[in-house]
């Protein structure tokens, strides 16, 4: 197994503030790497660095052992971004959804229709193809919104919040098919503010706080850094304690 | 060129119905409504007749070719009669002319019906061509003299007001192509669908024609079925059908592509409907959209500097006459149109990509 992603000094400044300090982050192929942090932690900053929708201010984004920004067209296809934000048109159909994101990578024709199927399929919404994505529940919605990421097969997947208000059907639904996508060898990383998630399907855990990460390990490397006893302690604990139990969205 | 996304946008463009009633049914309406208010306007026009008065003082030129030019005018539906005496004015108004020439030893004097200037303005047309006429005779151009003709747009066969304002607003809210494509471009935005562009690189030139093509598609579609439906509801005349509507087509492809530039500068669909909105306004009114470009007084470089006014010039003239000279034109400004703002959307584009998301 060898490193997929390798973020360098990675840093990003607004003016005078910085959001992202100097973070140093190693992710081997086949991990489901966990990133936490609370609202204003840098982590979706740090995300979008990775995936070059922001330029870093200093550092680099190191992506199959080369420099992800100088290498874009060799190193795009590989990777698949999942967004917070519902982002697929009310007005297509899933199908159409799929279609036109799916397209962006250079797919077409015959090979295209069948990785349309074979995402929808995926995300189980294959009978609901033709249905308007407007007409979708939220669960649905976020389904298909991961069905549009991943029709280009990406070695990385990096899913930004991708639970975020839908019902525990749909959520245990998309833990499920990350877990597989994983095990069929894709590399994810996840970013959640539910710690429960997290322990449940990453192997290592990095907690980002005022920029910068404050702690990498698995879910028990991560307890055994407050307590000796990790049965006593829930990652959440672990996170308010590393993180401290101020508001930081006042 | 990602097919896919244009035919997606395409698809979203067509189901929303703010398009169909702007570009079908909205432009039909405001034709029933502005020919049937102008048509009385358009109708003094029709069916003018000139009758003018003159006088001959001195012993110039004009007094041996009077009679000549008598018969001219008549064979180009003017009435000259002679006045010996009073004043010009004061003749006019009393015998309800459109207009008096006094003749002088080498120059001539055009007194228009204050009321009815452009038939002056005829008249004055008149006279200079047939001296034109005598002088290229007398230098010996093989010109027919006695078969003067008298080329003015008042001669041609006039556009009425249905004709005229059929073709004028059609093209006015062809300009308006922006708006096919607002609800989508906004959506784009809203949801962070471009952060998926950008993920897969898509390059900038690609992301506009994404953009361009299908809003041309549609607002071409859009314009020209409010055009068939002016021909089977009103009887709009389009003159030469294959020409217009080449002309149509890169009328509104030139505004999706002047519409896409500025939304790709201010990155803001309200200010881009805003700036579109205004600038297509101030080409409409020099360029006849709200008053016919034949009665306008606005100053001609600034019609000339509208590409509306070469637009609907050609068509109407396509429609009346047959031909135009503002053809060409009118292709060179939707021609230059669609490549400069492509250009300038491509580099704004680029620049806002640089910066990222």
């Amino acid at each position: 197994m060898g490193t997929i992603l390798k973020l360098n000094d990675l840093t990003k400044k607004y003016g005078n503030k910085v959001v992202v300090d100097n973070v140093n982050i190693e992710i081997q192929e086949g991990e489901v790497f966990g990133l936490l942090g609370p609202n204003g932690a840098g982590k979706s900053t740090t995300m979008n660095m990775v995936c070059d929708l922001v330029k870093p201010t200093l550092g680099n984004v190191e992506f199959f052992g080369k420099d992800f920004q100088k290498n874009r067209k060799e190193l795009v296809d590989k990777l698949g971004y999942i967004p917070q934000d519902l982002a697929i048109h009310g007005n297509l159909k899933a199908w159409e959804n799929v279609e036109l994101f799916t397209s962006l990578y250079g797919i077409k024709g015959a090979e295209l229709k069948k990785r349309i199927d074979e995402s929808l399929e995926y995300v189980g919404l294959l009978d609901r193809r033709n249905d308007f994505a407007k007409t979708f529940s939220g669960g649905m919605k976020r389904r298909l919104n991961i069905a549009c990421a991943i029709g280009h097969h990406p070695k990385l997947l990096i899913f930004d919040e991708p639970t975020v208000g839908i019902d525990p059907q749909s959520r245990n639904f998309i833990l499920e098919k990350i877990k597989e996508s994983n095990k069929n060898g894709a590399t994810v990383i996840y970013t959640s503010h539910y710690m429960e998630e997290v322990e449940a399907i990453c192997t290592r855990i990095a907690i980002m706080d005022n920029g910068k990460v404050i702690a990498t390990g698995t879910s028990e490397e991560l307890k055994k850094m407050v307590v000796e006893d990790t049965s006593t302690i829930t990652l959440e604990e672990v996170f308010l304690t590393l993180t401290g139990k101020k508001l930081r969205d006042y | 060129m990602n097919r896919y996304i244009i035919k997606n946008n395409i698809k979203l463009m067509c189901r929303s119905w703010v398009n169909i009633l702007l570009f079908v049914i909205m432009p039909v309406i405001l034709v029933v409504c502005l020919s049937s208010a102008f048509d009385s306007l358009m109708k003094k026009y029709d069916d003018a007749e000139i009758t003018a008065g003159y006088r001959v003082e001195g012993d110039g030129v004009t007094d041996e070719m009077i009679e000549a030019m008598c018969e001219v005018a008549e064979e180009n539906d003017i009435t000259l009669e002679e006045y010996t005496t009073g004043d010009p004015e004061e003749l006019i108004k009393k015998n309800e002319l459109s207009g008096f020439i006094i003749f002088e030893e080498d120059t001539y004097t055009v007194y228009e019906d204050k009321e009815a200037a452009e038939l002056g303005k005829v008249i004055e047309y008149f006279v200079n061509a047939f001296y034109e006429n005598v002088t290229a005779s007398a230098m010996g151009v093989d010109t027919d003299s006695a078969k003067l003709a008298v080329e003015h747009p008042d001669f041609k066969p006039a556009i009425d007001s249905k004709d005229y304002y059929g073709i004028v607003e059609i093209i006015y809210f062809g300009w308006c192509a922006i708006v096919a494509g607002a609800g989508i471009f906004m959506n784009e935005k809203k949801y962070k669908i471009r952060k998926r562009y950008q993920v897969a690189n898509l390059s900038s030139f690609n992301e506009y024609l994404g953009k361009f093509i299908p809003l041309a598609i549609v607002a071409s579609v859009g314009t020209v079925v409010a055009a068939i439906l002016t021909v089977v509801l009103l009887g709009v005349h389009w003159g030469n059908i294959p020409l217009s509507l080449l002309i149509v087509v890169l009328s509104v492809a030139a505004a999706s592509a002047f519409g896409v530039m500025i939304y790709n500068i201010t990155d803001n669909m309200i200010a881009t409907i805003i700036i579109c909105f205004t600038v297509v306004w101030i080409m409409g009114f020099f360029g006849g959209a709200f008053e016919t470009y034949l009665f306008s007084s606005h100053p001609m470089i600034l019609k000339n500097l509208s590409p509306i006014y070469h637009i609907n010039r050609a068509l109407t003239e396509l429609s009346c006459m047959g031909s135009s000279d503002f053809v060409n034109s009118s292709f060179l400004y939707t021609g230059g149109i669609i490549v400069v703002c492509s250009l300038l959307a491509v580099i704004a584009g680029k620049i806002r990509k640089g910066g990222r998301a």
